[in-house]
Parts: C-alpha cells; structure tokens; sequence
C-alpha cells in the first residue's frame, strides 16, 4: 500500500482533520509500516567555557567544604537540556540539533557545548 | 520648545524600564516617545529605538537570548545596519550582545550579587553619536541595578576593542568583574550603544543626579540634522 498522493491527503485533510499531516494517514489507524516519522531524543549539555569563571560554580564549591566535602578542586555549573524532535534519520536528527545547539541553545562567546546522547525513542 | 522627533521603546513581555525612558524623554525632555511591542516591526518615523532594560521573555535560557528572535529586533537590526541610532540599556545591552550588533557578552556578576547602586564611570565617548554630550575621560555617577552585567569577550576581541575605541564607559570601582571595566561599549560606527547603567534613572536632580541626561539629550541636538529613516 503507497502513501496517498497530494490530492488525496487534501481531500482526505476536509472531510476528516485527524489525518496526519505528514503520513497521509489517520493518527492511530491504517498506518502503513514505515510511515512514521522517526522520533529522536537528545541531551545538549551547556557549560561556560574554561576561561569564564564560574561564580555560581565557585560558590558551590565553598558550600561544599562546609558540608565537610573536602578535596573538590572544581565544581563548574552547567544546564542540560532535552529535546524531542521528528527527522527523517539520525544524522538529519544531529543536523538540526547541532544547529540548534550552535545558534540558540548556547552563546558561543561564553559557553560551549556538547551533545551528549541522541537515540531514536521507541514507537509508542 | 518644539520637538519634532519621535523615539521608539521596545516592549517586551518582561521589560520593566520602558516606562522609566519615556518619562525621562518625555517628562524631563519634551521628547515624544512610541512604544514598539515585541511583535511589531514597523519602526517607520523613528529618529531612535531605545531596548530597554528588564528581563525580557523571563531571561529564559540566557538573557537576550529569545529577545534576539523577535519580530520587532529583526527590524531593529536593518535600523541599525542602516545606520540608525539604537541605545540597549542593561537588558538592553545583553540582548545588542547576543544579537551580535555589539560584540562580546554579558554574563553572572563575579560576586554573584545583584548589584543596585550608583556607580562612578568614566567616559571615553570617541565616534560614539550618543556620548556626544561627554568630555573624554570624564568622570560621571550613573545607577546601575543587575545580576548579570559581567562583561566577557576573548582576548583578542578585548585588543580590538581598545584599538577601535569602541570600549566608551568604563566602572571607576568595578562592580560586578567585567573585563577591562568595562560598562559600555559602542559597535564601530558609533550608532549602537550598548551600557549597562541606567541614564534613564539619572535625568533629574530630584532624584539624585542628572549625569544621563545628556546621554539622552544627544537626540536634541540631533533633531535638526536627522532624518527619520
């Protein structure tokens, strides 16, 4: 079984709105194997550079050796970030995400960046 | 005294100093003022566009950093380009950084303190159109009122700065651990301003100094020579 064409999907889109708009096919029903979208999760992790000091990072460190801890010699603060998103295959999925990474998630002046994990998720 | 020019303030959700630069245009200097909400892009008439400060879009992520993809930035940016004079103030100057009209970034001050004060500075105004007001190396108090005022760039980026000039206000008694002191910087052709103190806050003497004034007060001097873009 083919993917409808155009002209069937726009048909199909006025008479019944669950169609999905990517498949062609109602969400949940008829789907043809191999129709779906491939699903990606992935993790960008974001930390000041090395030669920006840290002071969120500094005084966590101190409050440590309060607590007792002893022997930190860095503690450096970054943020994690996740993203779901749909691309065809998974270096599509890295594509967008390094691009999103490079020109959103982090400010390349002061920050780097790293992707840490990207798997494609499980079919619901 | 008639005033035949109009100045733009851009409103984001989460400004707070929109309302403090139109009362020292207006109020203390008869400029009148339009204030350009974030999803607007028409600019047309404009003889200025001041960013003020606040925390636009919540700071989310970093500050400035969404501020940067909103449709009235996107015109901001060809005002710019084409030569219109843009001041960014705080938040402001953040959001200049990351939408690269100003190079360099703003980040957590060292100390970690949110700073709210006046500040001695020095002014070094070179090409920069809004310092027009100052002498070089004069020394000046504005408020200052931030968490994230760091100013950092790379090494070479900080040579190329102090080679062009282009660092125009520096903190006397550095608050907040900027690089080179520095509280201001302009882009090279002297139409952007980015600062962190607050002009806006020094424009009457009622409320304990008036050292922003003349900063404001360039667009005066201006209104016969400039036409809106």
């Amino acid at each position: 079984m083919g993917k409808p064409t155009a002209a069937q999907t726009e048909v199909s889109h006025q008479v019944d709105p669950l169609i999905d708009d990517r498949t062609g096919y109602l969400q949940g029903f008829n789907k043809a194997p191999g129709a779906r979208v491939p699903q990606f999760k992935a993790r960008v992790h974001v930390s000041l550079r090395p030669s920006v000091l840290d002071p969120a990072g500094e005084a966590t460190r101190g409050a440590a050796a309060r607590l007792g801890v002893q022997g930190l010699s860095r503690l450096r603060i970054g943020k994690a970030i996740d993203v779901e998103l749909e691309a065809a295959d998974p270096a599509r999925a890295r594509e967008t995400v390094e691009m999103l990474s490079e020109r959103l998630l982090a400010n390349p002046v002061i920050e780097d960046w790293r992707l840490e994990q990207l798997v494609m998720a499980p079919e619901s | 005294m008639v005033m035949d020019i109009t100045v733009g303030i851009v409103v984001f959700p989460g400004s707070n100093c929109d309302r403090d630069v139109r009362w020292a245009l207006e109020g203390c200097l008869q400029i009148s003022c339009r204030y350009l909400w974030h999803e607007q892009t028409d600019l047309s008439g404009l003889a200025a566009v001041v960013i003020p400060g606040g925390f636009s879009y919540g700071d989310y992520l970093r500050c400035g950093a969404l501020a940067r993809f909103s449709p009235v930035l996107e015109a901001v940016k060809n005002y710019a380009e084409s030569g219109g004079l843009v001041l960014g103030i705080c938040n402001g100057f953040q959001i200049l950084t990351e939408m690269g009209l100003i190079p360099g970034a703003l980040t957590r001050n060292e100390n970690l303190h949110f700073v709210c004060e006046s500040t001695p500075l020095k002014v070094y105004p070179g090409n920069c159109q809004w310092l027009e007001g100052y002498h070089h190396g004069e020394a000046i108090k504005l408020p200052i009122a931030h968490g994230e005022g760091r100013y950092h760039c790379s090494t070479s980026q900080l040579s190329a700065l102090e080679q062009a000039g282009q660092i125009v206000l520096r903190y006397s008694d550095n608050p907040n651990g900027s690089v080179a002191d520095i509280a201001g910087v302009t882009n090279q052709a002297g139409n952007v301003l980015g600062l962190m103190p607050h002009p806006e806050r020094a424009c009457d003497s009622e409320l304990g100094g008036i050292d922003g004034r003349r900063l404001l007060a360039c667009l005066l001097k201006k209104k016969r020579g400039l036409q809106p873009l």
